[in-house]
This record gives C-alpha cells, sequence and structure tokens, in this order.
C-alpha cells in the first residue's frame, strides 16, 4: 500500500506538466457538469411546477346551464388523459382579476354588474399527457363535446421542449466526460512514456504486471478525483458569488455532489486502464 | 544452469544474429562471453533474461524452459537472474540505497527485511557512505556497484553482465571482476560478455566466443 502510494506520488510528480493540464482540464469539466446539473436541477423543477398546474382552460358561454355544465364537467373528468378539473364561475374569475391586479383593481371596478369574464373549467393532464400533441388530442375531445364552450386553451411550454433540453445537457454532459478521459488516458500515455526505463527496469528486476499497472491506474483515478473535486469546489465558489443577485437557486445536492466526484474517480480509473495495459505492457 | 540447444535469432526475416548457437554453463561456473561488437553478445543475454523469444531452438535457465515460460511466470523467473549493464540502468531519481531495495520491493518482503538486506550490500560494495546520493552524484565505479547491488539483491543463482565494464577504467574493471569472483566464490553462476581481452586473461576463466552469430567454447 505504501508503496503504491508512493509510485503514484513520484508519477504525478514526474507527469509535471501533463499533470497539472489533466486537473485543470477535469477541474474545468467538472464546473461545466456542475453547471449543467445546476440548469437540469432547474428546469426539473420547472417541469413539476408545470405538472401541477393548470394545462388546459375551458372557457364557457354565459348561456350554458347548469345542467349542461355539470354534464360537461363530468365527462372531461371522465377523460383518460385529465387529472384534475375545477371549476371556476364567473364570480370567482373576477375575484381572481381583483386578487391579480392588486393596488391596480380600480381599472376593473364597476364590473361586478356586468361581469365580462366568462366561467371557466380548469383541467390538470396527467404527467404522460403533458407532450404538446397529447395536449391538442385533448382540447378537441374537450371541443366536441359542448356547444357551449367558447373556447380551450393549454399551454404551449410542454414538457417535450423540457425532454430535449434534458438530452441536450445530458449530450453536452457526456461530450465533456469524453473528454476528460481522453486527456486523463492521454497523461498517462505520457506518464508511461516518461517512465518507459524505469518500467524496463522494474520488470528486469522482477517487477509483476500488478506493481508496474497498479500505481498508473491509481494515478488516473487520483486525477479524476482529486480535478472532479477541485471542479465542485470552484462551481460552489463561483455559485456563491453570482447567487446572491439571483436568490432563486440552491446548489447541487450533496448526493450529486458525491456522485460527480465518484465519476471523476471512475472515470479516472477507467480510463488509464487501456493505455496502461498497451504501453506499460502490463 | 545454463543451456542453449541449436539457437537462431533474426530480428527481421533477412537479419539473421544468432546462427544454431549451442553452450552450457555449469551450476557455480564463472564464464567469459566474448565476441566483436554486434557479434551477438547482448542478444544472447536478452534471450538469458527472457527480454526476448528465440526464432527457434531451446534455453534452459536456472531450471526452467524459456519457451514454455508464460508472461505470469516471468517476474519469478527473473528474480532468479540478476543482470548488469554498460550503462547502469539506475533509476536516477532515487539514492544508492532505493536503487537497490527496489529489487527486494517488487518480491513483496517486508520492509524492515529490505533495510536490513541493503544495508548488508551497502557495506559489501563499499556504498555505505553513498547511501543517500543520487546516480549522477557518485562516480562510473561507484554507479556499476550500486547496479551489481541491485542484480544481487535477491541472491539470484545466475549473474548475467553485458559489457559492465565498458564504461570504467583498468583498475575499476579489475575491481568490479573481483566482486563477481567474490559473488562466484559463494555459488552464484557468472556470465559476463565482454571484449576486454586484457581483463580475461587476467582472470583465467572459461570462454565462449561468439562469432558471426555462431558460439564456439575454448
Amino acid at each position: 500500500m505504501a508503496y503504491i502510494l508512493e509510485e503514484t506520488i513520484s508519477n504525478i510528480r514526474h507527469g509535471g506538466v501533463v499533470s497539472i493540464l489533466s486537473v485543470i482540464i477535469i477541474t474545468l469539466t467538472t464546473v461545466i457538469v456542475a453547471a449543467l446539473t445546476l440548469l437540469h436541477n432547474t428546469i426539473r423543477r420547472d417541469v413539476d411546477a408545470i405538472k401541477s398546474s393548470t394545462a388546459i382552460i375551458v372557457f364557457l358561454s354565459d348561456t350554458i346551464s347548469p345542467s349542461e355544465q355539470e354534464r360537461l364537467i363530468e365527462n372531461i373528468s371522465g377523460l383518460r388523459s385529465v387529472k384534475k378539473v375545477v371549476y371556476i364561475s364567473k364570480i370567482q374569475a373576477l375575484e381572481r382579476s381583483n386578487q391579480i391586479f392588486g393596488e391596480f383593481s380600480n381599472i376593473i371596478q364597476g364590473l361586478e354588474t356586468v361581469n365580462p369574464l366568462p366561467a371557466s373549467i380548469e383541467i390538470q393532464v396527467q404527467e404522460q399527457y403533458l407532450r404538446l400533441q397529447d395536449l391538442e388530442i385533448t382540447a378537441n375531445q374537450i371541443r366536441q363535446m359542448s356547444k357551449q364552450i367558447e373556447e380551450v386553451s393549454y399551454e404551449t411550454l410542454t414538457s417535450s421542449f423540457v425532454n430535449q433540453a434534458e438530452v441536450g445537457i445530458l449530450g453536452l454532459g457526456i461530450i465533456m466526460s469524453f473528454a476528460s478521459i481522453v486527456i486523463v488516458a492521454f497523461s498517462i500515455i505520457l506518464t508511461v512514456y516518461f517512465r518507459r526505463e524505469e518500467i524496463e527496469i522494474l520488470r528486469l528486476v522482477g517487477a509483476s504486471s500488478w506493481y508496474i499497472g497498479i500505481p498508473l491506474v491509481i494515478q488516473g483515478g487520483f486525477l479524476g478525483g482529486f480535478g472532479s473535486l477541485m471542479g465542485v469546489c470552484l462551481s460552489f465558489l463561483i455559485f456563491q458569488s453570482f447567487n446572491y443577485q439571483l436568490e432563486i437557486l440552491s446548489f447541487i445536492s450533496m448526493r450529486q455532489t458525491f456522485l460527480i466526484v465518484f465519476s471523476g474517480i471512475f472515470f479516472g480509473l477507467l480510463s488509464s486502464i487501456l493505455p496502461t495495459l498497451k504501453y506499460a505492457n502490463v | 544452469m545454463i543451456q542453449a540447444y541449436n539457437v537462431n535469432m533474426s530480428y527481421k526475416e533477412d537479419i539473421q544474429v544468432l546462427n544454431d548457437v549451442s553452450f552450457e554453463v555449469q551450476k557455480g561456473e564463472f564464464v567469459f562471453l566474448v565476441g566483436e561488437s554486434g557479434a551477438g553478445k547482448t542478444t544472447i543475454l536478452r534471450l538469458l533474461y527472457r527480454g526476448l523469444i528465440p526464432t527457434s531452438g531451446e534455453l534452459v535457465v536456472a531450471g526452467r524452459n524459456l519457451s514454455t515460460l508464460s508472461k505470469s511466470e516471468i517476474p519469478g523467473f527473473r528474480r532468479q537472474v540478476g543482470v548488469v549493464f554498460q550503462d547502469f540502468k539506475l533509476l536516477p531519481n532515487k539514492t544508492v540505497q532505493q536503487n537497490i531495495a527496489v529489487a527486494m520491493k517488487v518480491t513483496g518482503i517486508k520492509p524492515t527485511e529490505v533495510h536490513h538486506n541493503v544495508n548488508q550490500l551497502l557495506q559489501q560494495m563499499s556504498l555505505v557512505h553513498r547511501r543517500d546520493a543520487y546516480p549522477e552524484e557518485i562516480s562510473g565505479g561507484e554507479q556499476q556497484r550500486v547496479a551489481i547491488a541491485r542484480a544481487m539483491a535477491n541472491s539470484p543463482t545466475i549473474l548475467l553482465a553485458d559489457e559492465p565494464t565498458g564504461n570504467l577504467d583498468p583498475k575499476l574493471s579489475l575491481e568490479i571482476m573481483h566482486l563477481f569472483e567474490n559473488f562466484n566464490f559463494r555459488g552464484t553462476t557468472i556470465l559476463v560478455a565482454t571484449h576486454d581481452v586484457a581483463l580475461i586473461r587476467k582472470l583465467g576463466k572459461r570462454v565462449i566466443r561468439i562469432q558471426e552469430g555462431r558460439s564456439m567454447e575454448f
């Protein structure tokens, strides 16, 4: 164990500029991964907000009878895509307007007598039907239910956009991680190159493949772990510096932090195995 | 201890280095391997420590048939064979004692034992005062003594030396040969590749000559 540590530190020291460059690139990659994670968290939070908010609003004609209104609510509730239905009367609609306008509510003063706001049915849809085309289908189904429906409007910021954004983030994360793997592998290849005579001497005196190879693999894990830890720390400092202005975000969770650092170690180990096998000939 | 039977070696199809070489070295012998530069001496030594695999023929070293030696068996085999080179091949970033210790550490022996054995070798090789020096800080003769100490660190049964005195003056060369004689006296089989005829005459040991890739014994 002492030997492995001794050799790993010696390898990193002899790696010099390449070791430093590897750590810098992994650090920067981690900063980007942490930023992407933060973006992902924000988008996820927005998605959850969309999921729990009204997706479709059905505006009703003033001439709709109570029985037809009841039948319509019943029919809408029976749709597979519908999660929750809330009826908003004309009076409730006006009250809401008053709340929304707050201190400027005098703009709509006098409307109590001739309330122009229509009664409506607010609909929350099931999570799997939040995509734009599914919302369109549900809206058309509702439109055909009654001639007393004046308008059906639905949320256009759908989860399909969110899904695409998430795929983009994942893709960028994978590309950055791949770049880190390549640079760690490159660092190990250079270490083997710089130490080729030493490796040759170790072989001559009877060192086993494990004895030669393990410190190189550990070196990859160390570079990956140290770089990603630095990256998380740097991300936190950047976040702290900017977030006092925004005050809307919380930093990536402890679980995500551990995941990023352990991924750094894992990818560091992984990326050093192949060059160790190939170039150190172990 | 060393047997070579009809060994052929070519690096490329058209470059034949060794041509049907056969010889034997008995246990406890001290033998010189001589020949012109490029005659194939270094190739023979590399074959003997399994740094190369012959194109054809058979090599038996320390009771092991090298053609059947698997990759995982090579480290164990090499601990039985010490090797010394003309250019010493010391680790420049390690001190004298660390250079010697490295050969023991790879075998996995306890650090206290390593420390004890290194001290013994330093005394034997008159290097105690140089124990913390780096290779570049010591003379050529001292560097070669460190290389010999490293080669002898695991008490090998065979010591192979490739032009060990090539970079040393005659006085130091003789000193190194006396060290080899000392190890040989204690039972180690020694095979030294050299073209230093004066040295060979002074020591009067058996000689295997390699000429144009063929072996002749004297």
